[in-house]
């Protein structure tokens, strides 16, 4: 930066500002220098001090801090950021399903939906058990003789029939399979 | 009354909630920060309204109180924003004066103009004329199909965007299927007047609607737009788009898609495109000119189909960038248009079409979601409201 340029930026009013806040927070500037120069010599002292130095070997030879721990920490920290999205969409699904949890409107809603469900099947078992029941009841009480005339009757019924057609068409049909 | 918060979110609805969720999960010192203005007391999951139309759900299924939905640690003002100060960030309510804020977000949601359409507000809910549209009035969609007993059976889609395209086809199939059920399709005719050129923009789900439309022997007409009904004589008017010309179409029931337009404080804003929608960019979903302010949802103008499905997509992106501002970093989360309109195609059918900018398919299921399945339409039913309820709008889906 050449004379006359330094000049024009020295009487910028902004740099001016800047400049004036500088000189007024210098003091406080120098405590925090001051303040830092005794933590590095602190530093210093320290690690050069051959008593401290023995406590730490003998502090990690004590402990079960091992080479592979720290490889396995230095690895660990590598993975860290897909662990953290793991994390997170785990965070998210556990946020949702404690939010299911605790909503009564979704709750109430849920189990308005299972019963849709279950409802027709529940039905349909309940009508199945009342016919098995009254067809055990029947016969049960029936104590007549079962005839060839009878057997020929139930061949007329639309259920036999329809049973029978099935029947048929299997043996046909079961009958051309082999046959090719 | 406090005038200024950190973030101030025009509108509660799913855009609004969503986006006030996230940025308080993710910022938890914008607790007491984030201000959501909205007139209205009751909040609507409107995907439910398709059921409710054919007697598959209940209305009070959709319909919460706002008050359990605004997100701890956001506050909520019940009032209308009636204008924008955008240089001065500033918001002007209805009745609580200008809000100052440092970041905006516009998520107003569309506005349904009935009166566009001359004699349908007076003749809604009654004589055979419904629409699953309106909370008010979806219960008599579904009177409506119980009552038929034949004749033809009409069905619109208007010549402006509106929210979830698919969902007037919806109705349609489920009322074929209804027709069906109850004996009456065979002495029936079903219509569909439609102002789109084809059924659906994706090529993939258009191909398996056509044989839909095909297999239920729908009459279709494309590029015509409803603007008139004559309810007591029970006549449609058409104007045909690629003509001017006029026509008009006896019917026994008719379903209505109204227009529907960005409300009138956006359209008469300076965030506004000239068409009225907020201008944002179409990827970071930031405006394009108040680099403070974000939009999503129905009210801007992204060129993608108006759903919620895109909003759960969006507001992620919005939350984002919302925040990567405020630290002064360079908002980079972006939006690939994705949306999804899970098209019902009768009582236990539905065809999940997922697409994005390019109306390219990007399914989320690893098989052919333009096939009609039952287990997509117990997804829709049973599933979706719990995933919005529970999880879109908590910020967590």
């Amino acid at each position: 930066m050449n004379e006359q340029t330094l000049e024009s930026a020295l009487t910028r009013p902004d740099v001016e500002r800047a400049l004036v806040s500088l000189v007024e927070r210098l003091p406080e500037i120098e405590r925090s220098l001051r303040r830092l120069e005794d933590a590095v010599d602190f530093g210093v002292a320290t690690v050069n001090d051959q008593q401290v130095r023995q406590k730490i070997d003998t502090l990690l030879d004590e402990s079960n801090v091992q080479i592979e721990t720290l490889e396995a920490a230095l690895k660990l920290a590598e993975k860290l950021p897909m662990l953290l999205q793991v994390t997170n969409q785990l965070e998210r699904v556990l946020a949702f399903a404690e939010d299911v949890y605790t909503d009564e409107q979704t709750r109430e809603l849920i189990g308005q939906r299972v019963d849709e469900y279950v409802s027709p099947v529940k039905e349909k078992a309940d009508a199945t058990r009342t016919m098995l029941t009254e067809i055990r009841a029947r016969a049960e009480r029936d104590d007549r003789h079962i005839t060839l005339f009878s057997l020929v009757r139930w061949l007329k019924e639309p259920s036999v029939q329809h049973g029978l057609k099935y029947m048929q068409a299997t043996v046909e049909v079961l009958s051309e399979q082999t046959k090719t | 009354m406090r005038t200024h918060y950190r973030v101030v979110i025009v509108g509660a609805g799913t855009g609004g909630i969503s986006v006030a969720a996230r940025l308080l999960r993710e910022q938890h010192h914008l607790r007491g920060e984030i201000l959501l203005i909205d007139p209205e007391m009751k909040h609507y999951y409107q995907p439910l309204w398709t059921l409710v139309g054919a007697g598959a759900a209940k209305k009070e299924e959709s319909e919460r109180e706002m008050a359990s939905l605004i997100p701890s640690g956001a506050k909520w003002l019940q009032d209308k924003v009636i204008g924008f100060h955008s240089a001065n960030n500033q918001v002007e309510t209805e009745h609580n004066g200008t809000i100052q804020y440092d970041y905006l977000v516009v998520a107003s949601g569309i506005e349904i103009d009935w009166g566009r359409i001359k004699g349908l507000e007076s003749a809604l809910g009654t004589k055979q004329v419904c629409s699953n549209y309106s909370y008010e009035h979806v219960d008599y969609t579904w009177d409506t199909l119980r009552g038929f007993e034949g004749g033809t059976a009409l069905f619109t889609h208007p010549a402006s965007p509106v929210k979830c395209g698919g969902a007037p086809q919806k109705i349609m199939y489920m009322a074929e299927d209804y027709f069906v059920k109850t004996g009456v399709r065979s002495n029936s005719k079903i219509v569909f007047g439609s102002a789109n050129p084809a059924i659906f923009d994706v090529a993939k789900y258009r191909e398996a609607l056509e044989k839909v439309l095909e297999r239920k022997r729908i009459d279709t007409h494309f590029r015509v737009n409803l603007i008139e009904i004559k309810a007591d004589d029970k006549v449609a008017v058409f104007e045909q788009l690629d003509g001017g010309e006029t026509f008009e179409v006896h019917y026994d029931m008719i379903h209505v898609t109204p227009p529907m337009q960005a409300p009138a404080f956006i359209r008469e804003s300076e965030l506004a495109d000239a068409g009225g929608w907020v201008d944002v960019d179409m990827y970071t979903l930031q405006h394009k000119q108040y680099k403070n302010v974000f939009g999503l949802g129905d009210c801007t103008n992204l060129p993608t189909s108006k759903t919620g499905a895109a909003i759960r997509k969006q507001a992620p992106v919005v939350a984002k960038n919302v925040i990567d501002l405020m630290y002064g970093r360079v908002p980079v989360a972006s939006y690939d248009g994705y949306s999804s309109c899970p098209i019902v195609t009768g009582y236990n059918k539905l065809i999940l079409a997922e697409f994005d900018y390019e109306k390219v398919p990007q399914e989320s299921m690893p098989f052919n979601q333009a096939k009609e399945r039952h287990s997509m339409y117990i997804l829709k039913k049973d599933f979706l409201p719990v995933m919005y309820w529970n999880g879109m709008l908590k910020g967590t889906m």
